[in-house]
C-alpha cells in the first residue's frame, strides 16, 4: 500500500498533515470556548456575589427600619433569605463545584475555582460569611418579634464590620475569574494562529512541492519529447504508427515525408499515402494485410511472407526534369497498447541499392550462363563443323552490312532489301539451331522478329536499319567471342593431339553426326519421333564446298521433312505406320562422277491442299485461279522466297525461306533438284550436282 | 511437463506431410491424424479434437480456406498454422482473416516448421 502510493507518498503525508493540523485546532477551539463560556458564567455569578453582600446588607436594615409585623418587614425577610441562600450556595459551589441558581433562576453548574488567589478569596469570604451566615439564619427561624429583634442586632453590627471586607474579597474573585478568563481568551487567539499558520505553512510545502514536482516533470517530457524528435530526424527509415483506423499518427521520422518527396503525412490516411505507387488490388491486399495486425489472435511474426509491399516503387521527379526511381520496402509490427488498443508500427526502408545489385546479380548470372552455355555448344560441336559455321556467319554479316550501307530509295526497294536481309539471318539461324548454338539461334530470332515488324511498317525510316544494325553488330561481337574460345580450344586440342598423333579420320566419322542430333532435336520440339539413317556419308570424298552445300541441304531438308511431313505419332498408328518415323538420307557418287543427295521420308508427303490455302491465305494469288493449278505448280510456290506452310513461327520452320536459299545455291552449283512425294505415303527431295572438278570450274 | 499438443496435418501432397510429421518437435506436439483433403480434414477433426492444425490450402474436394472455416466453426480455440506456396498473398491474407493464426511459406526447412509451430502455440 506505501509503496503503490509512488510519487504521491509525499503528497498524501502533507494533506493527511494538513487535515490533522486543522482537526487539533478545531478541537481546542472547542475546548476552549467551552472553557469560556464557563469562565463567563463564573464570572457573572462571582459579580452577583459582590451585589449579594451588599444586598443582605440592605435587607437586615430594611428588616430594622420597617414597623413590626407589617408587609414592609416581610418582604425584606423573604429579600434577606433569598440573598442569603443564593450567596450560601454559590460560595459552595465555587468553593466545592456543584449545582447553583443562575441569574433567570435555572440550574447553573459551577466547577470548583482552581487558582490559588480564588481558592484563597473564597476561603477568607467563607471564613468571614459563615458567623453572620448562623446570625440570619436565627433571624429566619425567629418565631416572635422578639426572637428577631435580639438576633438582627449582632447581625447588623457584625455586618457593618465586615461588610466591606467580604465585598472587597468578592470583588477579588471576580478580578481573578475575569483575568482567567482573558487568559484563556489569549490561548485560544494563540492557538488558533498557531494553527492557521502551521496550516499555511503545510499548504505552502503542498503547493511548492507540487510546483516543483510539476516542473520536474515537464522537463523530463521536454527532454524526453527531444530525443523522440531527434530520433525521429536522425533515422534513416521512414517511421510512423498506424491505427486501427489505418490513419498515421501525428509523430513520424523526417525521412519519412523526404521519402515520399516531401509530401505532408502526418494524420493522413494509409491509401492517401501509397495510393499513388501502387494498384489499387495491391493496396486493398496491404491494406487487409495491415489489418491482420490488429486481430489479436493472428501472430504477428508468422505472416510477415504475406506483406505484399516488401518491393513498391517510387518515381520522384529530380531536379532535371526526368524522374529517379527508388524501391522502397515497408515493414509492419504489431505495437502492443493499453486497453488491448494496438496500434502498428511501419518502418519504410529504402532498397532501392539492393534491388538495383539483385538486378545485377541476375543479369550478372544470365550473362555467365549465357557464356556458360556458348562454351558447352562450341564444346559438343565437332570443331570442323563449328569452323565452317563461324566462317559461313561471317559471310552473312559481310553480306547483311552491304545491304544495310546501301539503304535504297524507294519502298519497294527498301522491302526488296529487308527480304534479303531477311532471308541470310533466317539461314543463319537455321544453321545455327542444327548446330544447337541456341545463344546465336536466340540473336538471329530477335534479328529476325524487328526485321518483320519492319517490314509490316508503311514507312522504313533511318532508325529502322540502325536498329538491325544494332543487331548485326550484337552478332558479329558475339560471334568472334566464341571464334577465340574456339581458337583457343583447338590449339590445346592440337597440342595434345600431337602427342598422341591421332588419325585425321577420326573427326570424318563424327563430322555428321550433327545432322542425327539435329533431327532428335527438332523431332522433340515438333512432339513427334524420328530416326536419321545416314547412308555413304563417310565414304566420299568431297571438297570444302561441296561439303559446305550438302551439309546445309541436309539440314534444311531434314527440318522440312520433321516439320511438314512426318506425322504425330498417334497418327502414324492411326496410317498403320510405326509411331517412329524414318528418315533416309542418302549420299553417293554416280558413275559419272556426279554426287547424288537424296532424302526420303515415310510421312505424309507434300499437302498440295496446305500449300493451296496458305497461298490463298497470302492474297498474293487470286483463289480462283489457285483452284485451277496443277501440283506441279503448287509445288513451284515452296521455292518462293517469303513462302511457308507451317501453322506457327518456331527455330524450325514458319518463316518461308529456306527453300529458296536452296534452289539457289544448287542451281549455282550447276545442280539439279527433284522432288517426288505419294500423299499419305512418303517424300523424297533429291538433288544431283555436277562432277567436282567440273564444278569447282564452273565456280 | 504437460502433455503434448495434439496435431493434425492437412495437405494433399505425402511428400509434405511425411515431412511435416518428421520436422516437428515432438516434446511439444504429437501428431494425431493427417488427411490430405478438406473434407477428410474436417472429418478427422471431429474425431479426433486437436489442439493444432497445419493447413494446405490448394487441394481437392474442399479446399484450405474453406475448410478453414469449418474448422473454426468446430473449435474457435483450435491453433491453425497455414503451410503452402506463396502464389497469391491476397489467398494467403485470406486464410487468416477466417482464422488461421500463422502462415509458413513453401518450400520451408525443418527448423523453419518447428520454429514456427512453436510461435503458433505460444501464449
Amino acid at each position: 500500500m506505501w509503496s503503490a502510493l509512488g510519487k504521491y507518498r509525499a503528497i498524501v503525508v502533507s494533506i493527511a498533515l494538513f487535515l490533522f493540523l486543522d482537526a487539533s485546532v478545531l478541537t481546542l477551539n472547542f475546548y476552549i470556548s467551552f472553557k469560556i463560556a464557563d469562565d463567563a458564567v463564573g464570572v457573572n455569578l462571582a459579580g452577583r456575589q459582590r451585589m449579594l453582600t451588599q444586598r443582605t446588607v440592605k435587607s437586615l436594615y430594611a428588616i430594622d427600619n420597617a414597623s413590626v409585623k407589617s408587609e414592609a418587614e416581610a418582604t425584606a425577610i423573604n429579600e434577606l433569605e433569598m440573598s442569603y441562600q443564593l450567596f450560601s450556595s454559590t460560595l459552595t459551589a465555587f468553593e466545592q463545584g456543584g449545582y447553583t441558581t443562575g441569574a433567570a433562576g435555572e440550574q447553573v453548574e459551577l466547577k470548583a475555582v482552581s487558582s490559588p488567589k480564588a481558592i484563597k478569596a473564597i476561603a477568607e469570604a467563607k471564613e468571614l460569611w459563615q458567623p453572620l451566615s448562623k446570625e440570619i439564619q436565627q433571624i429566619l427561624q425567629a418565631d416572635s418579634e422578639q426572637q428577631l429583634y435580639s438576633a438582627l442586632g449582632p447581625a447588623i453590627s457584625y455586618a457593618n464590620a465586615n461588610n466591606l471586607k467580604l465585598l472587597s474579597l468578592m470583588n477579588s474573585l471576580t478580578v481573578e475569574l475575569e483575568s482567567i478568563a482573558t487568559s484563556q481568551a489569549q490561548t485560544l487567539r494563540y492557538i488558533q494562529t498557531g494553527g492557521i499558520s502551521l496550516a499555511i505553512v503545510n499548504f505552502l510545502f503542498i503547493l511548492f512541492h507540487f510546483l516543483g514536482e510539476l516542473r520536474t516533470n515537464d522537463r523530463k517530457l521536454e527532454a524526453a519529447r527531444q530525443e523522440t524528435t531527434e530520433i525521429l530526424n536522425t533515422v534513416s527509415e521512414g517511421l510512423f504508427l498506424l491505427d486501427e483506423d489505418l490513419r498515421l499518427g501525428n509523430q513520424h521520422s523526417g525521412q519519412l515525408s523526404e521519402m515520399f518527396g516531401g509530401k505532408e503525412v502526418s494524420g493522413i490516411s494509409f491509401s492517401e499515402l501509397i495510393g499513388d505507387l501502387v494498384k489499387s488490388k495491391d493496396l486493398e491486399t496491404a491494406e487487409r494485410f495491415v489489418g491482420l495486425l490488429f486481430r489479436p489472435n493472428v501472430k504477428d511474426n508468422l505472416i510477415k511472407d504475406l506483406n505484399p509491399l516488401t518491393e513498391v516503387e517510387l518515381n520522384i521527379p529530380d531536379k532535371e526534369g526526368g524522374y529517379s526511381t527508388r524501391y522502397l520496402s515497408f515493414d509492419f509490427s504489431r505495437v502492443a497498447g493499453e486497453e488491448n488498443k494496438n496500434t502498428v508500427l511501419v518502418t519504410v526502408t529504402d532498397v532501392t541499392r539492393s534491388v538495383e545489385l539483385a538486378r545485377e546479380l541476375a543479369e550478372e548470372k544470365e550473362r555467365s550462363e549465357q557464356q556458360m552455355e556458348t562454351l558447352t555448344s562450341i564444346l559438343h560441336t565437332e570443331p570442323k563443323t563449328l569452323k565452317r559455321f563461324i566462317q559461313d556467319a561471317f559471310d552473312s554479316f559481310s553480306k547483311i552490312n552491304e545491304v544495310l550501307k546501301d539503304q535504297g530509295r524507294t519502298d519497294s526497294s527498301m522491302s526488296r532489301k529487308l527480304n534479303e536481309i531477311f532471308v541470310e539471318v533466317h539461314n543463319f539461324k537455321g544453321d545455327a539451331s542444327a548446330l544447337e548454338l541456341d545463344n546465336f539461334a536466340d540473336l538471329a530470332n530477335r534479328f529476325e522478329d524487328d526485321i518483320q515488324q519492319t517490314l509490316t511498317k508503311n514507312k522504313v525510316g533511318g532508325n529502322d536499319f540502325l536498329k538491325l544494325a544494332v543487331h548485326l553488330e550484337n552478332l558479329i561481337r558475339y560471334t568472334e567471342s566464341v571464334q577465340e574460345i574456339a581458337e583457343k580450344l583447338a590449339s590445346f586440342s592440337v597440342m595434345s593431339s600431337d602427342n598422341k598423333n591421332t588419325p585425321k579420320n577420326h573427326s570424318d566419322s563424327s563430322r555428321w553426326q550433327h545432322l542425327t542430333k539435329l533431327c532428335y532435336n527438332v523431332a522433340e520440339r515438333e512432339q513427334k519421333q524420328a530416326q536419321l539413317v545416314i547412308t555413304g556419308f563417310n565414304e566420299a570424298d568431297l571438297d570444302e564446298a561441296t561439303e559446305s552445300l550438302i551439309n546445309d541441304v541436309c539440314i534444311q531438308f531434314i527440318r522440312n521433312a520433321l516439320v511438314h511431313s512426318i506425322e504425330k505419332p498417334e497418327l502414324r498408328e492411326a496410317r498403320n505406320k510405326n509411331a517412329c518415323g524414318r528418315i533416309d538420307a542418302r549420299l553417293c557418287t554416280m558413275p559419272s562422277g556426279e554426287i547424288e543427295l537424296s532424302i526420303h521420308d515415310d510421312g505424309a508427303g507434300i499437302n498440295y491442299d496446305k500449300i493451296r490455302d496458305k497461298a490463298a491465305a497470302s492474297g498474293q494469288w487470286d483463289q480462283n485461279s489457285l483452284a485451277n493449278w496443277s501440283n506441279k505448280k503448287l509445288l513451284g510456290l515452296i521455292f518462293e522466297p517469303g513462302f511457308s506452310t507451317a501453322d506457327k513461327l518456331s527455330n524450325d520452320a514458319g518463316r518461308g525461306v529456306g527453300m529458296d536459299v536452296i534452289r539457289s545455291r544448287v542451281q549455282a552449283h550447276n545442280g539439279r533438284l527433284k522432288i517426288s512425294s505419294r500423299s499419305g505415303i512418303d517424300c523424297q527431295f533429291t538433288i544431283t550436282l555436277p562432277p567436282q572438278k567440273q564444278a569447282s570450274a564452273a565456280a | 511437463m504437460t502433455a503434448p499438443l495434439k496435431m493434425l496435418i492437412v495437405d494433399d501432397s505425402n511428400v509434405i506431410r511425411r515431412k511435416i510429421e518428421r520436422g516437428h518437435d515432438d516434446t511439444i506436439f504429437t501428431v494425431v491424424g493427417s488427411a490430405a483433403s478438406g473434407a477428410e480434414a474436417v472429418e478427422q477433426f471431429n474425431q479426433l479434437q486437436p489442439d493444432v492444425v497445419t493447413m494446405d490450402l490448394t487441394m481437392p474436394q474442399m479446399d484450405g480456406i474453406e475448410c478453414i472455416s469449418h474448422l473454426i466453426n468446430l473449435n474457435p480455440e483450435v491453433k491453425i498454422l497455414v503451410i503452402s506456396a506463396l502464389s497469391d498473398k491476397s489467398t494467403g491474407i485470406e486464410a487468416l482473416e477466417r482464422g488461421a493464426q500463422g502462415f509458413l511459406t513453401k518450400p520451408f526447412d525443418d527448423q523453419k516448421l518447428s520454429e514456427a509451430l512453436k510461435e503458433l502455440v505460444e501464449v
